[in-house]
């Protein structure tokens, strides 16, 4: 099962989020600012998985530049669509 | 890209969740708002939320999300009746309390956007009552309903402002969709003003400067207003001369609204 949200568009951030097999959580992340935000991104999505209590997740981002509000906004709006399809 | 939005000098900025958010991405605009409200990226003082009309099935959710912070005002589209307002009056009155918000603090701004609106908004002002600073007028989707041309729609405007004086409200007119004819956008701006429109909405940053400009009082304005002023002070016996022009009470009044605007102190 996967869930994607936001957009490939400046400011945004396009997050994917997928069942794994192991318990583990991986973060892919492909912006244009890693140099300067790729570690903080990171960090920021494994806290966000981990107050989510998420587990046996990759999560996939590709990102335009946006702030940690989008990125939390994003995150959310994926974990939501997860339990949706979850419960469905 | 909300970061951006406190700099171009607007007096208030509107977050939109209804007319520029597809139906499918309602939720993710929701928590995008909330989440750049609570990150403090905006100031939420000069914030608006415009959340979806009565009758979709997000207004409750908006209006929870968007009075869990202190911001400006909550901008509700397409209303059209006092059943409506009673409702959203109702749950914001409910949300103060849960948010221990002062009661009856929160603004609300409904917008004007078809005939049926147009004809209840005596009865909608008087049920928002102090709850609304001003009426919007939403002018696309009025169009849309009646087939009034844009060129005619300021008979409309017209009644709708001399509506909300009548109530103390003032009236913010529709944005301006071709925001790259800015002179365009001046002629509308002005014949706003000549009928009592206090401020219009902007859909770019390019066309705040242009709004500013006209809405707000110019240098002369501001200096014969201070004139006035003074020259009232000295002449307590009611009407006097200026100018060649008889100076009474309605112009005094309008003399001190000017200088309101403006920003300067009126004794």
């Amino acid at each position: 099962m996967a869930v994607t949200c936001g957009k490939n568009r400046k400011g945004d951030i396009s997050l994917t989020i997928e069942n794994i097999d192991s318990n583990d959580i991986e973060i892919i992340v492909e912006s244009k600012y890693e140099d300067l935000f790729g570690k903080h991104i990171r960090e920021l999505l494994r806290s966000l998985a981990t107050e989510y209590e998420l587990s046996g997740i990759r999560v996939t981002a590709i990102d335009m530049g946006a702030w940690d509000y989008t990125i939390r906004a994003r995150f959310k709006a994926c974990v939501d669509m997860l339990k949706s399809r979850c419960e469905s | 890209m909300l970061q951006k939005c406190g700099f171009y000098g607007a007096d208030a900025v509107i977050l939109d969740l209804e007319d520029s958010v597809s139906e499918e991405e309602k939720k993710q605009a929701r928590y995008l708002v909330d989440e750049a409200l609570g990150s403090g990226v905006v100031s939420k003082s000069d914030v608006v939320v415009r959340i979806n009309s009565f009758h979709s099935p997000f207004w409750k959710s908006d209006l929870e999300m968007a009075l869990s912070h202190q911001i400006a005002a909550v901008k509700i589209p397409k209303v059209q009746n006092t059943h409506e307002m009673k409702e959203i009056c109702n749950l914001v009155l409910e949300l103060e309390r849960i948010n221990n918000t002062p009661l009856g603090t929160t603004k609300i701004i409904p917008t004007i956007e078809n005939a049926m609106g147009v004809m209840r908004l005596p009865e909608i002002c008087e049920v928002g009552s102090e709850r609304i600073p001003c009426i919007s007028f939403g002018s696309e989707d009025f169009m849309t309903q009646t087939n009034i041309s844009r060129s005619k729609l300021v008979i409309v405007k017209t009644q709708i402002v001399t509506v909300a004086k009548a109530f103390g409200k003032d009236v913010i007119d529709s944005v301006f969709p071709d925001f790259h004819d800015l002179e365009a956008l001046r002629r509308e701006c002005f014949e706003a003003k000549s009928i009592g429109i206090s401020g219009k909405s902007a859909i770019h940053p390019d066309q705040i400067w242009v709004i500013n400009e006209v809405f707000s009082p110019s240098s002369d304005e501001i200096k014969h207003a201070k004139k006035i002023l003074e020259l009232s002070k000295q002449n307590k016996d009611g009407a006097f001369q200026y100018n060649g022009q008889m100076i009474d009470k309605p112009i005094v009044e309008r003399c001190r609204r000017i200088l309101q605007l403006s920003g300067d102190k009126v004794e």
